[in-house]
């Protein structure tokens, strides 16, 4: 709730320095962010036969495709896990972040009508279309766990320890991405058009359907600049027992904290222009 | 000082602009493109507003009303100064804001109160109220696509005026939905008001102003006139339009017309428009044009902001020369004293273009009345028709 009873003045000033975004603000803002989040669920939905059942025929749908499509190509084995497992773990994260950056995006444009009409902190939007995708990745999560036990998949018990810090690291590489696409779509309208290319480019970029050993030892580090390939080793090493840590998961993550961060910052600059300029 | 609730110090909002003729760009290459410029839409405004008052915001076109508003609202940032807020705001500058077709009335009662920066408690509990103020339960669960622009707009307004604010903003005095309605959100802008709220209303209607706000600002070209009694800021208004010499027109037109010179009684405007109005007053309006389609040119002439007539000329033909001029007459003894501001348009005989200024010059018309006239001729102008006696016998 908007500060009802604060008998301070807040005072409004350029921005000029860098700055964190107003998180106390944000955090009273919480309840737009569940409307926004709740009003794309309501209306992806909307005027289909199959209404909110999509929520889970989606993620079912792309791996099944997936599945089919890869496991003929890539047929490398790995010790302790089944194929499918193998294409279905890397599918789930995958998924979250090829959802939240075209939201991200897209929000951003849709929403840019308000911005001349009304304030809110902009940092609620990026956050209720992480909301949002968090929704289907739960349900793939899910579908996962069943499939797992289908395939009789072996997993890790302690996968129920290490699953909150990697859940939280995800959704910061979420947030981290979507706050970079929401940047940069207010800068120019030419990533409108680029953006989408990258994220087919991933599917084939990311280890999902192929063992990170088939990429050179000397690439590596490079590969592993893109977080979300750390992310998806990451997930598969907390669920798959006998599964190798790749340290470059390291690299992944930090890469993912930086942009993360440096998202916050480069968001929190612009914000006060959108409305000017966009 | 510790009762102001609004402070403006050495605020100033500048906008980059394309310049004139070059290509339009994106933010990206704008900022590199050396073919911007800087305009200050605000320049160095300093103010305050005491909790409880109701504050008038006049100004001519681009005088930076809206520009004010906006920031105050922190749809905008300023570029230099600063501007204090103290408690929680609410704009009515647009109501409906922010409405998604798709969703019911409920649930965009929900998704815009949050907008509005309301907790989500908090508009459950208001929501019986909300509904009810609107008028419109029969349809509350139906989608918003469905509704009449009407309705969409008493649910708007509903939303925002229910809204726990300290400070009120107001653009234009409302104008939302029909009579019954505007007369019930009048009435919650004055139980508002009643109840110790600060309120600022920018408006073109001076009538509004004198009844409603004791204080007015007066905005000219982004610089603060003043800031004094009301009956006093109109007159500063009327001045800035008077000095301001603004003749440039809008609409779909405006490129094709140049007003070039107005005259009173054959004489240029500029060198004193105060006429008698015992006489008949002749406005000459010399215009330059390029239209290939017949036009006729209208003027108007506004009294407190309320357009009280307008008279049209009889059509140029297309082939007319470029520079005409129009004659209107208005008759003798018809204006009441005071300073009416002339607005100047035109448009094709079907009325799809047209081009229009409602700002163009002031034309004070002198006290000339007798006294015992003065009594009797009260209003704005004055009608010689004709009047009829019957006496009965009882």
């Amino acid at each position: 709730m908007a500060a009802k009873n604060d008998h301070t003045i807040k005072w409004l000033m350029p921005v000029s320095n860098w700055q964190w975004p107003h998180l106390t603000e944000a955090w009273q803002y919480r309840s737009l962010c569940l409307q926004l989040a709740l009003k794309d669920f309501r209306i992806r939905y909307q005027q289909s036969l199959l209404g909110p059942a999509w929520a889970v025929l989606n993620p079912l749908l792309s791996t099944l495709i997936l599945i089919v499509v890869f496991q003929r190509m890539a047929g490398v084995t790995i010790e302790g896990v089944k194929p499918y497992a193998f294409s279905f773990s890397g599918m789930v994260v995958w998924t979250f972040y090829a959802s939240i950056i075209p939201e991200a995006l897209n929000g951003m444009l849709a929403a840019s009508p308000l911005f001349r009409k009304i304030y809110f902190p902009k940092l609620i939007l990026p956050v209720s279309k992480m909301l949002n995708a968090s929704i289907e990745t739960g349900v793939s999560f899910l579908l996962f766990l069943m499939a797992c036990i289908w395939w009789h998949q072996d997993l890790q018990w302690t996968v129920i320890i290490h699953l909150p810090l990697f859940v939280v690291m995800a959704l910061l590489t979420g947030l981290g991405l979507a706050l970079w696409a929401s940047v940069l779509v207010a800068l120019s309208r030419d990533f409108v058009h680029g953006i989408p290319h990258l994220i087919r480019l991933g599917i084939f970029v990311c280890p999902i359907a192929y063992p990170v050993s088939l990429v050179p030892a000397h690439w590596q580090i490079i590969y592993f600049l893109n977080p979300v390939s750390g992310l998806i080793e990451y997930f598969r090493w907390i669920c798959f027992p006998l599964y190798d840590f790749v340290p470059y998961i390291w690299i992944s993550l930090t890469v993912a904290i930086v942009i993360t961060i440096s998202g916050l910052l480069v968001f929190t600059k612009i914000e006060g222009r959108l409305n000017d300029q966009m | 000082m510790g009762t102001s609730v609004i402070i403006a110090e050495n605020l100033t909002k500048s906008y980059r602009r394309v310049k004139t003729g070059s290509k339009k760009a994106s933010a990206l290459s704008a900022y590199f493109s050396k073919n911007v410029e800087s305009f200050k839409a605000l320049d160095n405004l300093n103010f305050e507003v005491g909790q409880g008052e109701i504050l008038g915001l006049i100004g001519g076109n681009g005088a930076g009303k809206t520009t004010l508003l906006k920031l105050m609202a922190r749809i905008t940032q300023p570029s230099a100064g600063r501007l204090g807020i103290k408690g929680r705001l609410s704009a009515l500058l647009e109501v409906g804001t922010g409405f998604h077709p798709d969703l019911t009335g409920r649930e965009n009662i929900l998704l815009n109160g949050s907008l509005l920066g309301m907790s989500r408690q908090e508009i459950l509990r208001k929501m019986d109220q909300i509904i009810d103020f609107s008028g419109i339960e029969a349809f509350i669960d139906t989608q918003v696509k469905n509704y009449s622009s009407g309705m969409f707009v008493r649910l708007g307004f509903s939303v925002s005026a229910h809204l726990d604010a300290d400070i009120l903003l107001l653009d234009e005095v409302m104008a939302v939905g029909d009579a019954a309605f505007q007369h019930k959100s009048l009435e919650k802008v004055e139980a508002l008001v009643a109840d110790g709220k600060t309120v600022v209303v920018a408006s073109h209607a001076m009538n509004a102003l004198r009844s409603l706000c004791p204080q007015t600002l007066v905005l000219q070209r982004g610089s603060l006139i003043a800031k004094t009694d009301t009956a006093t800021a109109i007159n500063h208004y009327l001045d800035t339009i008077a000095t301001e010499k603004n003749y440039a027109f809008h609409g779909p037109w405006s490129s094709h017309f140049t007003l070039q010179k107005i005259r009173i009684n054959e004489v240029a405007i500029e060198e004193g428009a105060s006429v008698s109005p015992l006489s008949a007053i002749q406005i000459s309006l010399s215009l330059s044009h390029q239209s290939r389609e017949a036009f006729r040119i209208t003027l108007s002439l506004y009294f407190d902001g309320i357009r009280c007539f307008t008279m049209h000329d009889v059509p140029f033909q297309a082939s007319s020369s470029t520079h005409i001029t129009s004659e209107f007459i208005i008759p003798a003894c018809t204006l009441r004293p005071g300073k009416w501001v002339i607005a100047v348009g035109g448009h094709n005989e079907n009325m799809s273009q047209w081009f229009w200024n409602d700002q163009c010059a002031v034309l004070e018309v002198e006290e000339k009345y007798g006294p015992g006239l003065e009594k009797i001729n009260l209003g704005v102008i004055n009608i010689q028709g004709a009047t009829q006696r019957i006496e009965h016998d009882s």
